[in-house]
Parts: structure tokens; sequence; C-alpha cells
């Protein structure tokens, strides 16, 4: 089963080049059955990582490219009706399908954003009062671009926190962007990767990951992270228990990636920010500078070795 | 906005020449610690304001106002600077005065105070040089080290005043103080700890110490004093060595407390109580004084405490002289009195008293005496044998004494008690017709009896009838004088109240009575009271509602706590206190060095034998036990071996801290082991070994998978490794390799 990740990891990273880590997390989170978000400014490989994702994992995938003039329809489908059967038949949007990457989402109007977002909490959509399943496994990815940039909807708190994980790229370091600019690496190239992982496959990694250990000193840990958010003085917002849970799930899943059938608090550690930050702090202006900021003054604030003194 | 940026800019790029090595020393206190130390020097100072002298006073208000000025102006330049910037928040200290007038000031503070060394005396002095040294030291503090001296100084000071006062509120007082003191040291150190976490830390250190001050207040050898305590409160309250008419009803009113006595066996009655303090047998018609050879020797000891020792050699004789007139009869009642300072150097004692310790000596009146003056609370044992027969026989130089009678003031008493021998030739019966005629004619109990002219007794005895106990004792030993029975006047205290909750008896000066001793031929000096024959109820019980009325409403003129004082609660509470007080005062302002020879003797005798060595050894045995017994009980509760492990874990990182290898917060065990390993290789091994056994069995193995005998033989192991570390670092900070 490590191999098969290994390859995975190998495949993914010789297309999106120079970012091993935000592709672990992004493996990370998508083990762990969660949604993730990736920010950043534009031309820096978001679309790449997410379609290199998607292709890899082998699942059924499609891209809906959200513009301000994009309906919830476009996205969730469309009842029509069916002169054969006579009855309305659904017309099934881009969201029917295991891997649905969400491009550029905080540009489509928060009516759109809510329709999707609604599905990924849900599972399911509602089409003129008839529920449809969505595929199983199903995966959101969404890029965005920062909050600054012009004609954007900023995604509400409540809806940032139906992803597990914001992670961004950042800018590749000087050898990276060589490779880069050398490689002849096209759009072509990216639709030739072969996937490594079947449903199958991901399933029982799914199910792997359930039987990692989490020693009660972890759940103290997290406990205590929590606690030091809430009382916190500085502008951040607090962590609810579902942040808790969501960043147990990554870092069992982190773990996992790490080769390890047990969580040490260096996982906790390693996905807090991603997991955390956009809980933290759902706006902030500067976000390349001071990213991690808060995540880390509360990591900073919690002893791991004795989390509740 | 440029202003404030141009002085940010030079201090950056100015060459760093001007900082000099001593400047880098210089200590910077926030404005508000200068303020707590100003506090507390004014409240240091405060606790010994009634001893200190007027001009000193002056001074030290002045230097702490001036102070107080400056740091108030600069706390207010500050507030508006550090709006702008946080690095004016502390600072050092200004230079207020000028080095030289400093020294100036200093020299001629200590001349001043050797010139008025002469009426001070030594303690007083030395006191004053004490404290103009802590004013003057709060000028200058460039260095920690001065801080200390001065937090060192104030600490002294608070407690040199418990020479002067000892009550217990006071000495409370005093050590909350000290621990005010000592709490600005901790602020020094641990400036951003809340203040309540401060005082626990110095409330848990002072209770660390606590042991070892209780080792030396018993142990520690207590020298006598090479000072002489000043008789300052010369205008106390209380009794003094002669009587006039209307002295003691002004004691009345006084809630002063005179002394305390705790009976050993049984408390007697309060009609026994007559506590005896000073015999006066010479009157010249106005005032009652000792007689003029007593008189001579009494003022040695009470007016001048230096000469105390030159009496010592009459008393001890008159002892002997005394000890000859006197028959036991009776059993004896012992009792232990508590004197108050009275500045005196009478005591109290009831009929007849001895007293063997060798401070306290016995006129040949019977009354007990001091050898030196009670300046501070004085405890000592007493035996009296109520029914003893005094001098049975009385030599004639007594005799005549105690029928001397100034003859030109009092004519028709003197003539009535002419009148009495007469009719009465047989002095009982003359004394029974004398008592019977004050109890059955008119004469009335009275804190405020109306003036009389010149003192006379004639006046009260035969017109007015309105006195109150002098003036009965007073016109009765007169008019037995008169009638050729040697009398004489005693003054002391009747009764007392007792306290219940202690178990003893307190004596206030409003107890203070007057009395009468006539000697008659068989039976020796006899007590007569004339006040129980015109007013029984203050005899039996200390005072009559009629006079109690009369009390109240004198009392509440002054103040109404009147109300406040009947409510049952008030007295429970002050009972209360009370009797905490009296403990305080018996057992440790009453151990004094004498009693302190004793203990010693008592517990070196016990040691010697044998047996209460072996007790001492099996009870010490026991604490240990028990302790260790608790360790294992407490550990048992915890119980399991990780939290063994991760207490362990969490020692050594204590330990490493204390050896400069201090773990961050946020570091993982695994983050700081990797950092140890390569700082210090050489320690890496142990240390490893602990936390990869902490993270292990914390992460990994914490399912109960492992037995409880390999989590065992695991900490064993660790132990082991703990031990090694600690013997590594230790080695490596004696330079050892």
């Amino acid at each position: 089963m490590q191999t098969v990740v290994a390859n995975v990891l190998a495949q993914i990273e010789s297309v999106v080049i120079g970012k091993p880590h935000q592709v672990k997390l992004a493996l990370a989170c998508l083990f762990a059955k969660g949604h993730i978000l990736i920010e950043d400014l534009p031309g820096m490989g978001k679309t790449t990582l997410a379609n290199t994702l998607a292709l890899t994992l082998g699942l059924s995938y499609q891209r809906i490219q959200f513009t301000s003039d994009l309906m919830p329809a476009d996205v969730i489908g469309i009842a029509i009706f069916d002169e054969a059967t006579k009855l309305f038949q659904l017309h099934p949007g881009a969201i029917f399908n295991q891997v649905v990457l969400a491009d550029e989402v905080n540009r489509a109007s928060p009516k759109t954003q809510s329709a999707l977002l609604e599905a990924m909490e849900e599972g399911r959509v509602s089409v003129d009062g008839v529920t449809h399943l969505l595929p199983e496994p199903f995966f959101v990815i969404a890029t965005q671009n920062p909050m600054s940039h012009a004609g954007t909807y900023p995604l509400p708190e409540s809806q940032l926190d139906r992803f597990m994980m914001r992670i961004s790229l950042g800018f590749p370091s000087i050898d990276a962007e060589r490779k880069i600019l050398q490689s002849i690496t096209s759009h072509r190239d990216v639709m030739a990767i072969k996937p490594f992982l079947g449903v199958e496959q991901l399933r029982e990694i799914q199910q792997h990951i359930a039987t990692i250990c989490v020693a009660p000193a972890i759940v103290d840990y997290v406990i205590a992270l929590c606690r030091v958010s809430r009382q916190s003085e500085s502008q951040a917002k607090a962590l609810s228990p579902r942040a808790g849970k969501s960043l147990l799930a990554a870092a069992k899943s982190w773990a996992f990636i790490q080769n390890r059938d047990y969580v040490i608090p260096e996982d906790i550690q390693a996905v807090f920010s991603p997991v955390c930050e956009h809980r933290l702090a759902p706006q902030h202006h500067h976000m390349f500078e001071q990213a991690d900021e808060i995540s880390q003054q509360i990591l900073s604030q919690v002893d791991p070795t004795n989390p509740l003194l | 906005m440029k202003n404030i940026i141009k002085p940010s800019f030079k201090q950056k790029f100015k060459p760093r020449k001007s900082k000099n090595p001593s400047e880098n020393n210089d200590l910077k206190l926030t404005s508000q610690m200068y303020f707590c130390l100003l506090i507390f020097q004014l409240l240091n100072l405060a606790t010994l304001v009634i001893q200190l002298h007027l001009l000193y006073l002056l001074f030290a208000t002045f230097a702490l106002a001036l102070q107080f000025i400056v740091h108030l102006n600069i706390a207010r330049k500050g507030a508006l600077v550090s709006r702008l910037s946080q690095s004016i928040k502390s600072y050092v200290r200004p230079k207020i005065l000028p080095p030289w007038l400093m020294l100036l000031l200093a020299i001629s503070g200590s001349v001043a105070i050797a010139v008025a060394g002469q009426t001070l005396g030594l303690l007083l002095s030395m006191m004053h040089l004490l404290c103009f040294a802590y004013s003057l030291k709060m000028f200058e503090i460039p260095r920690r080290k001065d801080l200390y001296q001065l937090v060192v100084l104030g600490i002294f000071v608070a407690t040199s005043s418990l020479i002067f006062i000892q009550s217990i509120y006071f000495s409370l007082a005093v050590i909350v103080l000290v621990f005010g003191n000592l709490m600005i040291l901790l602020n020094l150190f641990a400036p951003t700890m809340a203040v309540l976490a401060q005082a626990k830390l110095v409330a848990k250190l002072g209770l660390y110490s606590v042991p070892l001050a209780v080792a030396l207040f018993v142990g520690f050898p207590k020298l006598s004093p090479f000072w002489q305590v000043p008789s300052v409160e010369s205008a106390k309250v209380g009794l003094s060595d002669s009587v006039k008419i209307g002295d003691i009803a002004q004691l009345a009113l006084s809630d002063e407390l005179a002394f305390r006595v705790s009976f050993q066996n049984s408390n007697p009655e309060h009609a026994q109580l007559y506590w005896r303090a000073m015999v006066l047998d010479d009157f010249d018609g106005v005032t009652w004084r000792q007689s003029r050879r007593d008189l001579s020797q009494n003022s040695q000891n009470s007016q001048s405490g230096q000469n105390a020792q030159s009496s010592y050699g009459s008393a001890t004789f008159e002892q002997a002289n005394s000890s000859a007139d006197i028959e036991l009869r009776g059993t004896g009642l012992s009792y232990q009195v508590i004197a108050e300072p009275s500045f005196q150097s009478w005591l109290f004692a009831l009929d007849f008293a001895t007293s063997e310790q060798g401070n306290i000596g016995q006129r040949d009146d019977f009354a007990l005496f001091y050898r030196g003056i009670i300046s501070q609370t004085l405890s000592y044992q007493v035996t009296s044998y109520p029914a003893a027969k005094m001098s049975a026989t009385l030599p004639d130089a007594t005799r005549a004494l105690n029928l001397l009678l100034s003859t030109d003031n009092n004519p028709k008493l003197l003539a009535k008690g002419q009148q009495l021998r007469q009719q009465y030739p047989d002095d009982r019966q003359l004394i029974n017709q004398v008592l019977t005629e004050l109890n059955e004619e008119n004469y009335y109990y009275t804190l405020q009896p109306p003036r009389l002219n010149n003192n006379s007794l004639d006046q009260f005895y035969f017109d007015t009838r309105a006195g109150f106990c002098e003036h009965y004792a007073s016109s009765f030993t007169y008019l037995m004088r008169a009638a050729g029975i040697p009398a004489r006047m005693v003054v002391g205290y009747l009764g007392g109240e007792f306290n219940l909750s202690g178990n003893y008896l307190s004596v206030y000066q409003r107890n203070a009575h007057a009395w009468s001793e006539v000697w008659l031929p068989n039976d020796g000096w006899q007590r007569i009271d004339p006040t129980a024959a015109v007013d029984p109820e203050r005899v039996e019980r200390g005072f009559s509602t009629s006079l109690m009325q009369e009390y109240d409403d004198l009392s509440s003129g002054l103040f109404s706590l009147q109300a406040l004082r009947s409510m049952w609660w008030y007295k429970q509470v002050k009972m209360q206190i009370d009797a905490i007080d009296y403990q305080w005062t018996r057992w440790v302002i009453g151990y004094t060095g004498q009693k302190q020879s004793r203990v010693m003797a008592q517990l070196l005798a016990s040691l010697k034998q044998g047996k209460n060595v072996l007790y001492f050894l099996l009870i010490l045995a026991g604490a240990v036990l028990l302790f260790y017994g608790y360790k294992v009980v407490k550990g048992k509760a915890k119980g399991k071996a990780e939290d063994k492990i991760k207490a362990l874990y969490l020692k050594t990182l204590k330990l490493m801290a204390q050896h400069q290898l201090v773990k961050a917060r946020s570091m993982t065990a695994q983050q700081f082991a990797d950092v140890i390993a390569t700082a210090r290789p050489e320690l890496s091994a142990n240390f490893c070994a602990i936390s990869n056994g902490f993270a292990q069995l914390s992460y990994q193995n914490f399912a109960d998978d492992i037995s409880q005998q390999e989590h065992a033989k695991q900490l064993i192991k660790l132990q082991l490794s703990y031990r090694r570390l600690r013997w590594q670092l230790w080695l490596a900070k004696l330079g050892i390799d």
C-alpha cells in the first residue's frame, strides 16, 4: 500500500515541480475525505495540482470554471422534460463526478458558491424536490485567488469551514523555477498521466487510516491547541470542535503518508497550519507574508509533551 | 511624525562609543516599581513613627515627597511617550541630589544623631541612624545590589519596631509588611507575574522558612539586649506611686489592659481577687505615698532603670527580713501573671505572695517588685497563701509610721476617731462600728463624686458622702489611725474578667481599686475594704448595676460604641481575639532567656534518658514512614506507568532547563532530542533514552498490550538514565569531563 502511495506522490511531484510538502498535504486531505481549497495567485500551478491529483487517483473528474455569471444549475444540473417518458429527467451538472475541480471558486456569485458548498457538506443535491446522491467518493478541489483581487466574492467563514485544508503553493525556488521553465510539460502531458489508484484501493487506504492509533496524549494536545485558540487575545476566531476533529483526521492521514501507524505530535504540527489557519483568520490580506502567523502563535503556546498543564 | 521618527533613526545609527560598561550595569526599574519602593519606605518608617524624633520625621517626609514628585513627573512624561514606544516604561533612577549634597547630608545627619544621642539613648540613636540611612539609600539605587540593600534595610526597620510594640495585631501587621517588602524583590525578577501569583509564591517561600525560624526562636541563645529601652511612655495610664483623692476614679473609664493571670488549678472567687500592687503608708493630708524610707528605694527602682541594680542588695535583705514575719497557713495558690508594660516596677499579686524568680524582690510591706522597669510585657510565676498571717509582731518604727497623722487637715475625722476609741476599747468592735456606719448611713459609691475643697476628708465623710473607692479607703485609714489602730492604704486591682475560651483572667485599668489594711495584735495585717460596706456588689461582681449605668453614661459621651459593645457576637469575637492575644503574649513574647534555658535544660535532660531518645527516633521513623506511605499511595492513585514515565520526562526537562538546555514550548520530544543530539552529543545517549521511552509510551504503546511489569522495568531503566544524565550535567557544570 505504501508503494502505491509512493508512486502516486512521485507522479504528482513530477508534474507539480518543487512543492513536495503541498502535494503531500493535498493527498493527505483527500485520503482523510476532506475537501481542499488551494489559494494562490494566478499562474502558480493551482490548476495543475488539482488536475494531476484527480487524474492520478483515477476517478471520474470534471472541472468547473467559476465565473461571475455561472448559475447554480450549471453546477448541479437541471431537470428537463423528457418527451419519451413524459417525465422530468435530471440533466446532471458537473458536480456529479467523483472529483470536482472548482476553479477560481471566489469569482462566482455567492448563490452559486453556496450551491456547491451545500453539495459538499451534504453529499447530495436536490433538484426540483428530488434528491440525488452524489457519487462516492466525492472530493472537491477548489482554487481561489487572493481576496484582494478585483471581481471576487470572498467565501464566508461558514463555507470556508467546509474545507478541511487551505493550502497555498507559493513561488517556486530558483531550481524549481528553472525546471519549470525548461520543461516541455504542457496541458497535453498532464492528460497523459496514468491513474495509479482505483476506487477500491482508495477505499482500502481510507479504511486503513481509520485504524491509525491516536493516543490520549495526542487528543490532549489537540484539545490544548483548541483551548488556546479560544483564549487568545488576537482577532483570531476560535477553533470549533469540528476543527479539532478535522485536525485529528488530517494528522492520521499525514501519519499514514509518513508510513507510521500511530500519530505523533509532529503530525499535528505539520497539518495544523493548513487545517486551522483559514478557520482562525478567514480573511487576511497579506497572505504571503503572515499566512501562518496565528496558527504558529497558537502552536508556540502549547507544550506537546505536557499539553494540559 | 517627523519628530518621532528622527530620534529613533539617530539611535539606530549612532556609534556605540557612548555606551561604556558601567552604563550597561545600570539598574532600570519601572515607575511602578519606584512608587512601590516609596510606598513601602513610608510604611516601614510608619511602624516606628512614635519613636522617631520630629526633626528626622520632617527630613524623611521631605525626602519621600521630593522623590515622589520627581517620579510622578517622569511617569507622566513617560505616559505621554509610551503611547508611541514601549521603551520608556523603565528607566535608570534620575539623579535627584548631586553627590556632594548627599555626602554633606549623610555627614551632617550622622553628626546630628550623635549629638542627639545624649538625650535619645543608645537604642533610639541607633534606630535613627538606621532610618536615616534608609531614607538616604532611597536616593541612590544604581545597581541591583543597592536595591537588595534597600529592601533588606526596609525589612530591618520594619521589624525593629517590634522592640517597642509587641501586641499581636501589630506583629501581624509587621509580618505582612515584611512580606510586602519581599514582594518588591520578586517583582524585580518576575515583573510579568500576576500579583496574586507573586503573593502565593512569597507566601510559599515564607512557609518554607517557618521551620528554621521556629528552630531559631526556640534554640538560639537569647542575649539580653545591651540597650535599655527608654521609658518614653511615662504618661501611660495606670496606677502611680502616689494617690490623691480622685486619681483612681479617673482610671475607672480606661479599658486598657493592666495584666493577665492564669491560675494553675482552680479560679478563686471574684471577692478574693485583691491584687496588691503598692502599700501607701505616708499620708500628708492630701496625698498617700509610700513611706519615705521605702520611697528612697522605690525611686531608685522606678525612676531610673540604670540604677536599679544598686537596690538589689537592700531588697534581698528586706526579703530575708520580712520572711521572718510571715506565718504561712493554708494551701498555696499558684498562678502566672503577665503584666503589660507599666514603666514602673511594682508587680501584682494576691496576699500573701511569694515568688522564686531572681528578678523579683519583696518589700517589707509584702509587695512584690521587679528589679528594673517593666518596659516590656513581663511574665512571672507567683504562689499566694491567702490565709497567711502577716507581721504577727509590729516593729516600733513601722507602728509609728502607720499611726502618723497630719492633724491639721481633718479635725472632725480626728475627733470622731478619738471618740470611737473611747466608746469601743476593742479594735474589732471599733472597725465593725465604722463599717456598719458606712453601710447604714447615706453613703454612695459613685464615679463622679462632688468636688471636695482641698481634698478634705472631713467634707467627704460628713457632708457629701459620695465617693469612689479611694475616698472610702482614705478616710477609713485616717479614722483608724485617729483611733490608734495602725492602718495603711493599699492600691491595686480588684477582680478582673474571666476569658472562658482562654481560661485566664484579664485585669483592666478600670479594675483599679484602693482598700485598707489594719494591724491587729493577734492577726497581723488584715485587709479591710470599706467599699465593700458601701457597695457590696462592687466587690462581689466587679460593678454594681447603678455604677454600670453611670459607667455607660460616661463612656457613651466619648464615643457611642455602647450599642455595639452589648452585642453578643461582639463580645464573643472580642473574647476569642483576646484569648489568642493572651497565648501569643504568654508563649511568644513571654519566651524569655530564662524560659529558654529551662526548656533547653529539660530537653537535654530528657534526651539523656535513653528512653526518650528511643521515643524520639520512633516518632521520627514513623513520620518518615508516613511520608513515604503517603507518597506511595499518591503514586498508586495516579498508578499508570505512562504517567510515571511522563513525570520522569518532565523532571528531566526541568533538570535540563537548570543547565541552560531549555526546550522551547512548542518543541515535541523528538525535536528536542534532535536539538540535544546536535548541541550536546555527549548527553544524547541518556537523554534520548528517556525521550524515546516517553514518546513511545505516550504515542505508540499507550494501549494496555504491554504488561505493567514491563513498564516497571522500563521505568527503572529510564530512572537510571536520569541519574546518569544528572551526574553528567553536574560534571559538565563543574568543568570536569
